[in-house]
């Protein structure tokens, strides 16, 4: 997950297990095989939408950056972490 | 042996009760008049239930005590016919939810003028006593059991079942003892929507409102609060969302979509249901 070369590989896409609803703008996912459901904050949320399997890890960092106008730096942290907690948790396969 | 029996059809299951006495069967056709057949149908042993008079078959009780049965097998000891009652209806229930073949979720649900509200709880969260509030207060009655769901269309489908309060749920509502009272038995007494002074919804309806209700504390509270809340309500709650798998949370998705979800604090449920029908009554949606 922190190797040398995972900030350029792309991240997701999810695999078919992992079904997506949006309620009201709060991005839910059921593991259909562990039959778990998670509910994602509005930050989470952002970063889900773009592990779709066309961005790499500095690619998401970069847009969500342009998109809340912040520094990279500050916010990679933050991405880095919440990729992590998807893959951890099976909702992502692993870069 | 058997001179009464009647037919009932239960959440698209059909059930017989049969008694040795038709004094047996009467409160049982009563309670469950939404269910009940006018005609003869042909139901498995699994789904025969019967009330017999527990002298016939066991000599060491009282005068009048009453036996249930399913499928030849008893149901808990003898008793008064009250007691008999609710264990008949507390097995039926379980049978015909279990055999239920949309989604089901652990919840008391009221309705007016068509539009369904729903209070997804616990066993023990105190769902049937809100739920006989609201219909005290002029909701109609849909359940006190289960929020039940056809999964082809959304809509919520009536499940009328007698409502069982408890000694403490009947004291808190004021209400005078049941006629099938079992006060004191550890049992719950039932009540119908006409014993409360409303109706049984028998439409399908749309689900309007879901209100994640807390007894329990000093004040009435209702805050709307987001809708995803209901979704994981909606699945931990529910009674069978394992059979449906992915289905489920769509569905359970979907009704979070359409409802407004609120989360209600009380301290009595007579104030709460004034509350509910002075916010989410008819008159207040838009």
């Amino acid at each position: 997950m922190t190797g040398p070369n995972w900030s350029q590989r792309k991240v997701g896409p999810p695999p078919a297990h992992i079904i997506e609803t949006e309620i009201k703008g709060d991005i839910s996912l059921f593991d259909a095989e562990h039959n778990q459901v998670v509910v994602l904050n509005a930050t989470a949320s952002d970063v889900w939408r773009l592990c779709d399997g066309e961005q790499t890890l500095d690619e998401i960092v970069a847009l969500l950056a342009s998109a809340y106008q912040q520094p990279p730096e500050d916010l990679r942290p933050d991405v880095v972490a919440t990729v992590t907690q998807f893959v951890d948790a099976g909702f992502l396969p692993s870069p | 042996m058997w001179v009464a029996e009647s037919y009932f059809e239960i959440l698209g299951t059909r059930f017989a009760v049969r008694a040795t006495d038709s004094e047996y069967l009467a409160p049982v056709d009563r309670v469950l008049e939404h269910f009940l057949l006018d005609h003869r149908v042909g139901v498995p042993a699994s789904r025969r239930f019967a009330l017999a008079e527990a002298r016939a078959v066991k000599r060491a009780v009282g005068d009048g005590e009453i036996l249930v049965y399913r499928d030849c097998r008893r149901v808990g000891p003898a008793g008064s016919l009250g007691s008999a009652l609710t264990r008949l209806v507390t097995s039926l229930n379980r049978q015909a939810i279990d055999e239920f073949d949309g989604f089901a979720v652990h919840a008391g649900v009221i309705s007016l003028d068509g539009e369904a509200i729903a209070f997804p709880n616990t066993s023990g969260g105190g769902k049937s006593t809100l739920t006989a509030a609201c219909v005290e207060a002029g909701f109609d009655y849909v359940s006190d059991e289960a929020l039940c769901i056809d999964v082809r269309n959304g809509l919520v489908i009536p499940y009328p079942k007698p409502i069982a309060l408890s000694d403490r749920s009947v004291e808190l509502l004021g209400l005078s003892l049941p006629e099938m009272s079992v006060a004191g038995s550890g049992l719950e007494s039932l009540v119908t929507a006409q014993d409360l002074g409303g109706d049984a919804a028998t439409s399908r309806l749309s689900l309007r409102h879901i209100v994640l209700s807390q007894f329990g504390h000093d004040r009435v509270e209702l805050q709307e609060v987001a809708a995803s809340e209901a979704m994981v309500a909606l699945l931990t709650l529910s009674f069978n969302h394992y059979k449906l798998g992915q289905e489920a949370f769509r569905l359970a998705a979907a009704l979070a979509s359409q409802a407004r979800v609120w989360r209600l604090f009380y301290d009595h449920p007579v104030t709460a249901a004034a509350v509910i029908r002075e916010r989410l009554g008819r008159q207040s949606l838009s």
